[in-house]
């Protein structure tokens, strides 16, 4: 016998897993669509002007097993030193009750965002606890939903008070003792949008300074804290706008922003129970007064109630992402942190408000201790008076920091003769006693003699005396077995791809496999400050170039920046790589952008906020760009073209012909090609945007490559840019750049990069391939049954599509009146959670199956919307009265399904069994469709009162 | 010579704005300005028309009696208010649809003794969230002296969600 014994070792074929459909499921597919095979359906579907040129060098892929030990292995290069850094991020316990049942939970990781509100009523009351919780704490009443993180945070504040403020000044104000990241991101972002940016000491400098607004961190990155009051009152006076970044922890101790008088509270809520991950990712927020509402950036939970009258939540201020003028958008944030919001939020409910004053209370006891000592060893203390930091004179800093580490700490260098140390939850008194001799080495100094002595107190004209956290909710859940069933009767409320495929057109609601996920909860990456010294974290960085090379080879570009935390923050770092390239080359004047009408509106709020002009470029019938208008618009513009930003495959999910003509004419007009890769998961081994025109893209690796969507964030929005624009990325501890940074963290959400280091190790150059098929093959499965049914507004040249479809229900609410709104709350009644609605073009679903979806799931997706045309149909003929039938009462409540009274023309099994499979298993929606101009007239984003359920 | 406001409504068809010029050539009337459009078949239109005093009652009577289908109204244009006491804006709108927008939008337009110029609205399906959106545009003048805030403050009451762009302008 020949065979090798090894033959017979595991080795499972991870993209068998990954895929969907099995061999004989494709082959239906194939032979549905009348190809031979899916080369043959490629060859169809992809214009072979785009095709990749040479094979991506990626390896084969590893089995799940082998995949993870290899990464393990890098992990374990990464050495743990206990952080005392600070700086915004601090240890903190993640409660394993949180863990197992959130971060590790897919009824919460893989849920979207939750713009179908029946369906994501339960991770919309966690993240309405975590904006009463910012509410409460800061003593502004309007929280909205997360920001990326607090540096991001301090630059849309600075936007923010531009957009309100009635002042004519362009300046603003930062105090110098931010925290040095707040201070950089606040520049960066200033930069393009001519922003006088004036650092100086708040109690001095401020006096007679015109400015339309201010930044205060509040403690200050020093340790200490002032009362703001008298300043604010003077900036208010000057019609400027005051932003605080404050500590949620200390603001249980201090006199919260808003009875300071502050207009906007913003900061990190990671030490509330998310782990440090290198920098992410965790929740930031924003809160501010009612009457700002309407400038506050973000997602923000409502209160509404639904066609029952009961209350039901929903995204209040929609409006403001509907905004006519997108170009006029000062804010791109589309992607938040709910994930990590929710967690924080939990953390919170867990706690209640007198278990976090506990922790605040030790924190503040510790450092009070570590103080006294400190000064007993004769050291002198900068800071007069502290909460969790405080910063000491030393003669070499890092001489001190290098003794620190010797005795396995990490602390704060700030410049050459301070050092500043930051404690928190997991801070302990050996901790101190060992603090104590990296400063003085023969420290004998006893922790309990010192604490018994110590009598410190928060200053008391700064002491907070009102109320927190005083809706029951944050004293309900303190027990686990209360907790672990809050949080099972939340999940059990929403649909996310734990019960049924997400087809969200532009989305790429793909399977985020357990494998990837499980190395983000590895102590190794999790447990890491953003800040410590490179030379401990060598696996980190083994990953991260890895991944950053495997990102190259995938998308044909030469180099990437991982830091943008979100799709659009990689846009905007995209193009203002672009523009500092332009500049590079005394190009000052190149500052238009195209954008075609189709374009995501993050393309032009992107592009307004890298102080670019957007034209618009017209869209021709067919839904490609209309190459006529490009050529005139390159002509009109030829002096001052910047660049252009295209999505491909279009954002009408067809591969356009022409799109290397596009990128010539651009380059020929001395611009630069922007191609925005939010459709990526048609592409990968197929085509390379970095071989066929494009400059510089970024990637969704929360779409292409499987990071879950979080109920609305994480998301890691990486750029790769050609060799030319390599130098303009953004800056990072390995390579300073005139660009700037433009996360808060140097790789933004390291934390979360595994998972897509592990989709790419795992499905290997030939696994990545079939990917690419597969969902293209989804994707014509689907459009090619439904477009029977339904009109297919785009196809390509030959009648197919790339991976995603545009229904058109327009002609169906020209005829009966059913809308888009009506079709998608009734496929929920078939367990279903819609298509993408109304984009890029109103009145239409855009459907993406993605190649997880076996051929069982479409089937019973088509099936579902087969079945609906025909309860349309019934309407047609007048069998349904156009205002009383399932669709326009959809979802149906199984409370409206088993009430005694039943008045409906059509019957309860047409309500809620339409098709016999749900008698298998049916999704019931919490509630019936929510009222979204009540929530207007009535606006509620905190946890509402026990009167509301009444 | 008189200025008057001619209204028109009625089914559409080829030929209507040429029997109406004829109409108004016959009287030695001058079309001054207009604006005519069609939505979901019916025709409809407004226009100034300056006409020698005397044949302005002929003028009327020629069109009440015209064979065109269309219901018109006319009336006698009041003296032209002085351009300089007013101010020109664009005002862009956007909010969820409820009924009554349309009636709430104009009384606010009407306390702030605007005059409005021309107005679009539209309900279209919000992108990704896909609730009904009321959108307008509107062109109107307002009394020099009516500040940009209040008049923002007061269409703003409209709905909490209301989102109000606002634009001045030089004739």
């Amino acid at each position: 016998m020949s065979e090798k014994i090894e033959a017979l070792l595991n080795n499972d074929v991870f993209a068998d897993r990954h895929i969907g459909s099995s061999a004989t499921q494709k082959q239906h597919m194939l032979d549905y669509l009348g190809v031979n095979d899916v080369e043959d359906l490629l060859d169809q579907v992809v214009p072979s002007n785009i095709r990749r040129q040479s094979e991506m060098n990626i390896d084969e892929g590893l089995s799940e097993l082998a995949a993870l030990k290899k990464l393990r292995n890098l992990a374990r290069e990464n050495k743990r030193l206990k952080s005392f850094i600070g700086q915004g991020y601090y240890n903190t316990i993640t409660p394993p009750v949180i863990q197992r049942n959130i971060l590790e939970n897919p009824a919460w990781y893989t849920a979207y965002t939750p713009y179908q509100a029946e369906i994501s009523q339960g991770r919309m009351e966690a993240m309405i606890n975590f904006q009463t919780m910012v509410a409460d704490l800061t003593g502004l009443p309007l929280a909205n939903a997360s920001m990326l993180d607090e540096a991001t945070a301090c630059a849309e504040a600075m936007s923010f008070c531009k957009r309100v403020s009635k002042s004519k000044s362009n300046a603003f104000f930062v105090a110098n003792d931010c925290h040095p990241r707040n201070i950089e991101l606040v520049q960066t972002r200033a930069k393009p949008l001519n922003i006088e940016v004036i650092i100086g000491d708040p109690l001095r400098d401020l006096e007679g300074l015109d400015v339309f607004g201010v930044l205060l961190q509040y403690p200050n990155t020093y340790g200490g804290y002032s009362d703001y009051s008298d300043i604010i009152e003077t900036a208010h006076n000057n019609k400027a706008l005051v932003a605080m970044s404050a500590d949620l922890l200390a603001l249980t101790l201090l006199k919260p922003p808003g009875e300071m008088g502050a207009d906007i509270a913003i900061g990190n809520t990671q030490r509330f129970g998310v782990p440090l991950g290198y920098g992410g990712p965790h929740a930031a927020y924003m809160s501010t007064r009612d009457e700002h509402k309407r400038a506050l950036p973000g997602r923000i939970i409502g209160l509404s109630i639904d066609a029952n009258g009961n209350p039901a939540y929903r995204l209040a201020l929609q409006t403001r992402e509907q905004h006519i003028r997108r170009e006029k958008a000062t804010s791109n944030i589309c992607t938040a942190q709910a994930l990590l919001a929710i967690m924080a939020g939990m953390y919170a409910v867990y706690n209640g408000p007198e278990g976090l004053t506990k922790v605040a209370q030790r924190v503040f006891r510790y450092t009070a201790v570590f103080v006294d000592g400190i000064k007993q060893l004769g050291l002198e203390v900068v800071n007069g008076n502290f909460f969790d930091t405080i910063t000491i004179k030393v003669d070499d800093s890092s001489e001190v920091i290098k003794l620190a580490e010797a005795a396995g700490y990490n602390i704060n260098l700030i410049s050459n003769n301070l050092v500043s140390v930051a404690f928190d939850e997991l801070s302990t008194p050996e901790d101190i006693e060992a603090l104590w001799c990296v400063f003085k080495q023969k420290s004998d100094l006893s922790a309990q003699s010192i604490f018994e002595k110590n009598n410190s107190e928060i200053d008391e004209a700064l002491v907070r005396t009102s109320s927190f956290l005083t809706h029951k909710i944050f004293s309900a859940h303190h027990s686990e077995t209360k907790m672990m069933r809050y949080l099972r009767h939340l999940a059990d409320k929403d649909l996310a791809l734990d019960r049924a495929m997400i087809p969200l057109g532009s989305c790429t609601m793909k399977l985020n496999a357990a494998a990837e996920l499980i190395p983000i909860s590895w102590p190794e990456f999790c447990q890491i400050h953003p800040y410590v010294p490179l030379e401990q974290v060598p696996g980190y960085h083994k990953m991260i170039s890895e991944l950053e090379r495997m990102l190259c080879e995938a998308t044909g570009y030469d180099a990437v920046s991982l830091q943008p935390n979100s799709g659009a923050q990689g846009e905007y770092a995209g193009l203002l790589a672009i523009s500092a390239y332009h500049h590079s080359r005394g190009d000052e004047q190149r500052n238009v952008c195209l954008i075609p009408a189709s374009a995501h509106g993050t393309n032009p709020a992107s592009a307004q906020m890298a102080g670019m002009k957007v034209v618009v470029v017209k869209t021709a019938e067919n839904g490609n760009i209309d190459l006529v208008d490009l050529a005139n618009k390159c002509e009109q513009h030829t002096e001052n073209l910047a660049a252009i930003m295209i999505t491909y495959p279009s954002t009408h999910g067809i591969f356009e012909e022409d799109v290397r003509e596009v990128c010539e004419m651009i380059h020929q007009a001395g611009g630069q090609v922007y191609i925005d890769g939010a459709n990526m998961n048609a592409m990968v081994g197929v085509a390379a945007p970095g071989e066929f025109g494009g400059d510089v893209s970024h990637l969704n690796l929360h779409k292409t490559f499987a990071i879950p969507h979080g109920g609305g964030g994480p998301g890691v929005g990486p750029i790769g840019v050609k060799q030319h624009l390599a130098e303009f990325l953004p800056t990072t501890p390995l390579k300073e750049t005139t660009t700037g940074s433009v996360s808060g963290a140097p790789w933004g959400s390291a934390s979360i990069l595994p998972i897509s280091w592990m989709y790419i190790s795992m499905l290997g150059k030939e696994g990545l391939y079939q990917v690419t098929a597969n969902a293209i093959l989804n994707a014509n499965y689907m459009a090619t049954r439904l477009a029977e049914y339904y009109p297919l507004l785009y196809t390509g040249k030959n009648g197919r599509v790339a991976h995603e479809c545009i229904v058109d229900l327009r002609p169906i609410k020209d005829a009966v009146g059913i809308s888009v709104d009506d079709i998608a709350k009734r496929l929920i009644d078939y367990g279903f959670h819609a298509p993408t609605m109304s984009f890029p073009v109103p009145g239409t679903l855009m459907i993406e199956p993605t190649e997880s979806e076996s051929l069982e799931e479409l089937d019973r997706f088509c099936d579902a919307m087969i079945r609906i045309r025909q309860e349309i149909k019934r309407i047609e003929v007048g069998e349904w009265p156009e205002d009383d039938n399932p669709l326009i009462n959809a979802p149906h409540t199984i409370e409206l399904v088993t009430s005694s009274s039943w008045s409906c023309s059509y019957s309860r099994e047409d309500a809620a069994y339409p098709v016999r499979s749900l008698q298998k298993g049916k999704y019931w929606s919490p509630v019936a469709r929510v009222d979204n101009v009540y929530g207007d007239k009535n606006l509620i984003c905190s946890c509402p009162s026990l009167d509301s359920y009444t | 010579m008189k200025s008057i406001i001619l209204s028109v409504l009625g089914d559409d068809k080829p030929g209507l704005i040429d029997g109406l010029s004829s109409i108004v050539a016959e009287h030695k009337g001058d079309w001054v300005e207009s604006r005519m459009s069609k939505i979901e078949g019916k025709f409809a239109g407004i226009l100034r028309v300056n006409v020698p005093d005397d044949n302005m009652q002929a003028l009327v009577n020629g069109l009440a009696s015209a064979d065109l289908g269309l219901a018109i109204a006319c009336e006698e244009l009041s003296p032209p208010v002085q351009a300089s006491r007013y101010k020109n804006y664009n005002i862009e709108l956007v909010g969820n649809n409820h009924g009554g927008i349309i009636r709430q939008l104009s009384h606010v337009l009407a306390n702030l003794g605007a005059n409005v110029e021309e107005m679009r609205t539209e309900v279209i399906d919000g992108s990704m969230s896909g609730e009904r959106l009321f959108k307008a545009q509107i062109n109107l003048h307002l009394p020099v002296g009516v500040n940009e805030d209040f008049v923002r403050a007061k269409l703003e009451q409209i709905a909490n969600e209301m989102m109000v762009e606002i634009y001045s302008y030089e004739d």
